[in-house]
């Protein structure tokens, strides 16, 4: 059986979520014209203005439909001179649920990785350049992945840093909390120990 | 197929929701893509194990199973510890991904260059000359896949390189005397030719070896430019 036409772009569309396939995309469809039109109709009004407003924060890069993003928006942020480097806009949530850190963010939107195509401009490491420049902040912070890329990505930007006399700090790497070391692989194994601190 | 190979990681990317697709470089069958499931955002232990062991420069043992192209990793241990890089260092072992990822055809071993990685990432997170195990490496990769010149004999006379002379460099046949006072940029010494030859590093042999292993590798590489490169590039503007 074929489906009507606009049937069949509304599985089509649907399908662009990640995650959801041709099978799932149907029943979507049928479940939204069938039992949730009026949730279906905020649906595409808000996914039409989240598409056309939301930009990038013009100071740290994540998402918002403003010019500047709450954080950058708060002079109490910036008066910290704390710069937090993270990979991704999840990555501020996660850090801001902690309530440990009070300065400011910049999000890479990706990490260094020459072989995807993915070099320092690509991931707005300029930008960061001429904020850098500024003067506002005593301290970097950098929260990017403990992965190869991220550590690459971490120390490019600490040698950007080190140009401008701005201190770099590294997020540490160890044990997770609650954890069994019996259960920790070996590489996380070696990095609590080489990070391990006097009492 | 309950084959153990062993390999290292060249690159990842992102598969599904929580797998991805990762290329090996392996000792047995050269480079080889596979889908390794419960990559990303896994909790467990076992995902996390994986993903530590997932990373480049860490020697693997690996289990595949499929026929196809794409392999699926059944199984995944440790070959010895990772070489932690740390700096510039990971930037060269960087680049010798992208390079390895870009030039070597699929499933095709090449056990000495993959003996010849190991040794120079070790070398590497060492913090040797790294333009020397950069230089060395190419020079290596480039004769493996098929593509060396003698660095020691002129091309045309079949005679041993000239301290000397001035030679000039042809793509895939190798070196040929200058015969007169030609101005060209594609000029290099006898002396820095044969020295790099013995793998004999000073400044001059560096430059050399440089700029000969770039020229042959351009037209192996295409249009794309490795971007390995550009990490380079800036530092050196910002020093």
């Amino acid at each position: 059986m074929k489906f009507s036409p606009l049937i069949s772009e509304l599985i089509s569309s649907l399908t662009h979520l990640p995650g959801v396939g041709k099978k799932s995309a149907q029943r979507m469809a049928f479940h939204l014209l069938e039992r949730n039109r009026k949730g279906a109709l905020q649906l595409s009004q808000v996914l039409h203005d989240a598409m056309e407003h939301i930009k990038h924060c013009q100071s740290c890069r994540t998402f918002t439909e403003s010019s500047l993003c709450e954080i950058c928006d708060d002079p109490g942020r910036e008066a910290c001179g704390q710069l937090c480097i993270v990979e991704s806009p999840q990555d501020v949530l996660s850090i801001e649920q902690t309530a440990e850190f009070k300065g400011r963010y910049f999000v890479l939107m990706g990490h260094l990785s020459p072989i995807d195509g993915i070099g320092p401009n690509e991931i707005g490491l300029d930008e960061l350049e001429q904020q850098l420049a500024s003067g506002k902040f005593q301290e970097v912070i950098l929260a990017t992945n403990p992965t190869v890329e991220g550590e690459a990505t971490a120390h490019y930007i600490a040698q950007m840093c080190k140009a401008k006399q701005i201190s770099a700090t590294r997020l540490a790497h160890g044990m997770p909390v609650g954890g069994e070391l019996e259960y920790v692989d070996g590489n996380t194994l070696v990095h609590a120990f080489t990070g391990r601190r006097a009492l | 197929m309950q084959n153990i190979l062993t390999g290292v990681v060249l690159h990842r990317r992102p598969y599904r929701e929580t797998s991805s697709i990762v290329d090996f470089f392996t000792r047995e069958h050269g480079r080889l893509s596979a889908v390794c499931r419960g990559v990303h955002g896994g909790k467990s232990a076992k995902s996390q194990e994986k993903k530590s062991l997932l990373q480049p420069f860490q020697a693997l043992q690996l289990v595949f199973s499929g026929k196809s192209d794409l392999k699926t990793l059944v199984q995944v241990e440790s070959d010895g510890r990772g070489f932690t890089l740390q700096g510039n260092a990971l930037f060269c072992a960087l680049y010798l991904n992208e390079l390895l990822n870009r030039l070597l055809p699929a499933d095709i071993a090449f056990p000495v260059t993959y003996d010849l990685y190991l040794a120079s990432v070790l070398r590497l997170s060492e913090n040797q000359s790294m333009e020397a195990v950069l230089r060395e490496f190419e020079i290596h990769l480039l004769a493996d896949l098929g593509y060396g010149f003698s660095w020691h004999e002129d091309l045309q006379s079949n005679t041993e390189i000239e301290p000397n002379g001035e030679y000039y460099f042809t793509l895939e046949q190798g070196f040929q005397l200058l015969a007169n006072a030609d101005k060209s940029k594609n000029r290099f010494s006898g002396e820095s030719v044969l020295k790099a030859a013995r793998y004999e590093w000073d400044k001059e042999s560096l430059s050399t070896a440089k700029r000969v292993t770039r020229m042959a590798l351009k037209p192996l590489l295409g249009d794309k430019p490795l971007k390995s490169r550009e990490l380079f590039q800036k530092m050196e503007q910002t020093k």
